[in-house]
């Protein structure tokens, strides 16, 4: 992404956001609420177009994209949201299966398969046949991971996977994440606000402050860096910010 | 621009704003209208939906749209032997009731039934996934939810409105010819003469014409309102108003717009 | 489930398409696999019939009218009958086309020639009774009210035209019968004005205008007649030299008089719907008798005009007769 810009009405979002990311990595995007992280990820796939900059997958413009183009990328992305969007009208396992529909040449029976490996991939059981109103939240959540990688994609978007999961389900999914990447060559782009999680399955970590990359860098560089503002955001501590801003 | 910020200008604003929010609103259908014969092409992706919605906006609309027309042929037939005294025959109630049941009350009366039904659901439902981001979800699955949701619903209005309506009529005839016989002491040959006429083939084109402008006007105004929901559980109910409001107006606007066009 | 919808939604897409169809044939007077017979009709002129309008025979409803069309000669029109079951039409079957009520609804009924000795049925020639076979049958178009005063334009041109004639023949029997014809005339309007009255209840506004139209033919026709009184006592003296100014005095009357008639005319046109406005020739006649044209041999040739004017105001006398039966035949009222 090249200086990405973004303003709803004369609130502006993104002012000038960029940051690259390798094949085959994790990368987790840190900051604070409502700095604009989901609004980021947002523009990789298209649903939502810069108002300057722009943003590249794969070599391609996304914003140049046109429709065969965007269905072609996101068929190549899963997007995990942060309030896990289920389809409300439909069961969890016709949830998952949604994406599956879309490949050609898949029968019932694969599909009806591959709905039960991504539901126990996420640790949920049963499931099949209930609604999300009739699910807990972190259930739901879980869903909405397994929705997302149904298909396999090349890229993993995901909007706070963890965040609202009991302590043992979080180790789950972190699990799944680092499966993902290792044995699959997935590429993630994580948003996260827990730090332990954010250290474990990373490559790199970025923050995004006010609209821009304040800070990117291995793990061990996020760890030990010395901006104050990383420093205050990793260790949960709002004194260290006084006098900054 | 603080020089023209003088209270008086207020009223010019407001009405820059008006019209800016308008022809906004026309592009966004226009691009809405556009959108959505293009995602035509996605066969695949409406088809398997057009039953349910066939079945959620024609079948389920039934007893509304019958029952208010069944009263609709009630009324028609006491009040047009109330009206029609003196010299003018009886048999002119059954024109009465067949004229005004088919051309106007039959479709009107059931579009805004519908409207108030089939419009405001499918603006709920579209509202409540675009605010939930289920409509985002859609689009991430490679999903064009123009495809997978409008598609499908204004098709759906445009086959079973004229389906409805056309029963509507049924039966707010039939109801006015049951009235004529049991409460008015008509024969009922006198009604089925004067039902029979006046009536003109074209008569029932009139209606169904209407009708599927009607079906579009409902299903389309619904999801384009839905489609363009901001702002929460609010957003939902305002958008859902909105349909509402404006599917009536062009139902009406409609109406005499056909009435001048082809009568 | 998807089962069962796709039952109902089937079920209510047939239904709807069933009611459609079967209630707009039903509406439009059509059967569905029942025998119908076509029968045709020949006429001069239609009226107001119109396409679904009713078949009678014997005051009973016994079909629709079908597709009207003018022949390809264009002196006439055919008029498609279609009747339910087999129907075989008496060999001196004609066809009536008449007003069926009040409003506006016309009808054809089925009848006897014989029946109606009086009217002028559309003679279809033998070899043209029968095409493809189906019947053809001949047709009369009973004259409305806007008839009735096309006729009685032709009667005030007839009666121009045979005052002229007279004004030069100098017959005591032409001027005999002239008086007459007018006092036909007098008799018929008041019978007229009787029956007007009679319906202008009913139809108040409508008649009120040709009560004073008729009203204004008889002041007219009053007119008409003193001048022709002044004739007779021309005659009586036997004054031959000052018959030629005398003429001159009773054209000049009588192209006020023409003119008189012409307005009323007018009127009546203007409140029913529409009648040919002959009466312009008969002020032309009157110039040219004025201006010395035309010759007495000239204009005793065509000594048919007194029959034909009494002609004429016995199918008027027999139309009243009609109006009085009939009223509502002939005043027409449209609603929708
Ligand atoms: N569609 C929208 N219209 C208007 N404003 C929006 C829209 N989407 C996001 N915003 C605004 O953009 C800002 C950033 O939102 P975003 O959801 O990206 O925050 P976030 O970094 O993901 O926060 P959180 O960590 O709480 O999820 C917020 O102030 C939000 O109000
Ligand atoms: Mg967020």
């Amino acid at each position: 992404m090249l200086d990405v810009h973004k303003a709803f009405g004369n609130k502006e979002i993104l002012k000038g956001f960029s940051l690259t990311v390798e094949d085959g990595e994790t990368l987790s995007v840190i900051g604070y609420s409502g700095s604009g992280k989901s609004v980021m990820l947002k523009h990789i796939i298209g649903l939502m177009q810069s108002d300057r900059g722009s943003v590249h997958v794969d070599g391609k413009d996304v914003a140049a994209l046109n429709r065969s183009g965007l269905t072609e990328l996101r068929r190549n992305v899963g997007y995990v949201f942060q309030f896990a969007a289920l389809f409300d009208s439909m069961t969890i396992g016709e949830n998952v299966a949604m994406g599956l529909r879309r490949i050609p040449d898949m029968d019932e029976e694969e599909i009806e398969a591959r709905v039960r490996e991504c539901l126990s991939l996420v640790d949920l059981h049963d499931v099949h046949e209930r609604y999300p109103s009739e699910m807990s939240g972190g259930m739901v959540k879980r869903a909405g991971l397994a929705r997302a990688i149904a298909t396999g994609p090349k890229y993993l978007l995901y909007d706070e996977p963890t965040t609202g999961l009991d302590p043992v389900t979080v180790k789950v999914i972190d699990r799944l994440n680092i499966r993902m990447k290792e044995e699959l060559g997935v590429t993630g782009i994580v948003i996260t606000h827990d730090m332990d999680s954010a250290y474990r399955i990373s490559d790199r970590i970025a923050m995004l402050y006010e609209g821009k990359m304040r800070a990117v860098g291995t793990v061990e560089e996020i760890r030990n860096s010395e901006d104050p503002l990383v420093r205050a955001f990793i260790e949960g501590r709002p004194e260290l910010m006084e006098g900054m801003s | 621009m603080p020089g023209l910020t003088h209270p008086a200008l207020a009223p010019i604003e407001s009405v820059g704003r008006a019209t800016l929010a308008l022809v906004r609103a026309i592009g966004q259908g226009g691009y809405l209208a556009a959108g959505a014969v293009r995602a035509l092409r996605s066969t695949d992706i409406w088809a398997p939906h057009i039953l349910t919605q066939m079945y959620q906006i024609g079948v389920a609309s039934l007893p509304i749209a019958l029952f208010v027309s069944m009263f609709t042929g009630i009324v028609l037939a006491l009040q047009a032997s109330y009206t029609l005294t003196g010299g003018v025959p009886e048999y002119f109630v059954g024109t009465l009731v067949g004229k005004t049941m088919i051309l106007e009350l039959g479709p009107v009366l059931t579009g805004l039934a519908l409207a108030g039904r089939v419009g405001a659901s499918i603006a709920a439902e579209l509202g409540t996934m675009r605010v939930t981001e289920q409509i985002d979800a859609l689009e991430t699955l490679a999903y064009d939810p123009l495809a997978y949701l409008v598609v499908p619903r204004v098709a759906a209005g445009l086959l079973m409105f004229p389906v409805v309506i056309a029963l509507a009529i049924t039966i707010g005839v039939v109801a006015g010819w049951v009235t004529s016989i049991s409460l008015l002491d008509m024969g009922s040959p006198q009604f089925v003469k004067g039902l029979k006429m006046f009536f003109d083939g074209f008569d029932v084109t009139f209606a169904m014409i209407k009708s599927v402008s009607f079906g579009l006007v409902v299903t389309g105004v619904g999801s384009f309102f839905g489609f363009h929901t901001v702002g929460g559980a609010e957003g939902v109910g305002r958008a859902t108003t909105r349909a509402v409001v404006v599917s009536t107006m062009l139902i009406l606007v409609l109406d005499a717009f056909w009435a001048a066009a082809l009568l | 489930m998807t089962r069962r919808r796709e039952l109902l939604v089937g079920f209510v897409v047939l239904a709807s398409a069933v009611v459609s169809v079967v209630g707009t044939l039903w509406l439009q007077g059509r059967g569905i696999g029942r025998t119908e017979t076509e029968v045709h009709v020949l006429v001069n002129d239609v009226g107001q019939l119109a396409q679904g309008n009713a078949v009678k025979f014997r005051g009973v409803s016994i079909g629709r009218v079908g597709p009207i069309e003018v022949e390809p000669a264009g002196d006439a029109v055919r008029i498609h009958l279609h009747l339910m079951g087999e129907f075989l039409p008496a060999p001196d079957a004609v066809v009536l086309l008449a007003p069926e009520s009040l409003f506006g609804d016309w009808q054809a009924e089925i009848v006897i020639r014989s029946r109606f000795p009086n009217m002028a049925f559309y003679d279809v020639p033998p070899n043209r009774r029968i095409q493809n076979g189906v019947r053809v049958l001949g047709g009369f178009t009973l004259p409305d009210l806007s008839r009735l005063t096309a006729v009685a334009d032709e009667v005030a041109q007839n009666l121009a035209v045979l005052t002229d004639r007279f004004d030069k023949a100098f017959s005591d029997e032409t001027a005999a019968s002239l008086a007459q014809a007018i006092d036909n005339m007098e008799e018929l309007t008041a019978t007229l004005r009787t029956v007007v009255e009679e319906e202008s209840s009913q139809i108040s506004g409508t008649a009120e205008q040709i009560r004073i139209a008729t009203e204004e033919i008889a002041s007219t026709l009053a007119a008409a007649r003193s001048s022709i009184d002044r004739l007779d006592a021309v005659l009586a003296s036997g004054r031959v030299d000052s018959i030629l100014d005398n003429a001159v005095a009773i054209t000049a009357d009588f192209r006020g008089v023409s003119g008189d008639v012409t307005s009323a005319i007018d009127r009546l046109e203007s409140t029913l719907t529409s009648a040919d406005s002959t009466m312009a020739s008969l002020s032309r006649i009157a110039a040219r008798v004025e201006a010395g044209e035309g010759s007495i041999g000239k204009l005793l040739v065509d000594s048919t005009l007194g029959l034909r004017a009494e002609d004429l105001l016995e199918q008027m006398s027999s139309l009243l007769d009609d109006i009085r039966a009939n009223p509502r035949k002939y005043v027409r009222l449209s609603i929708f």
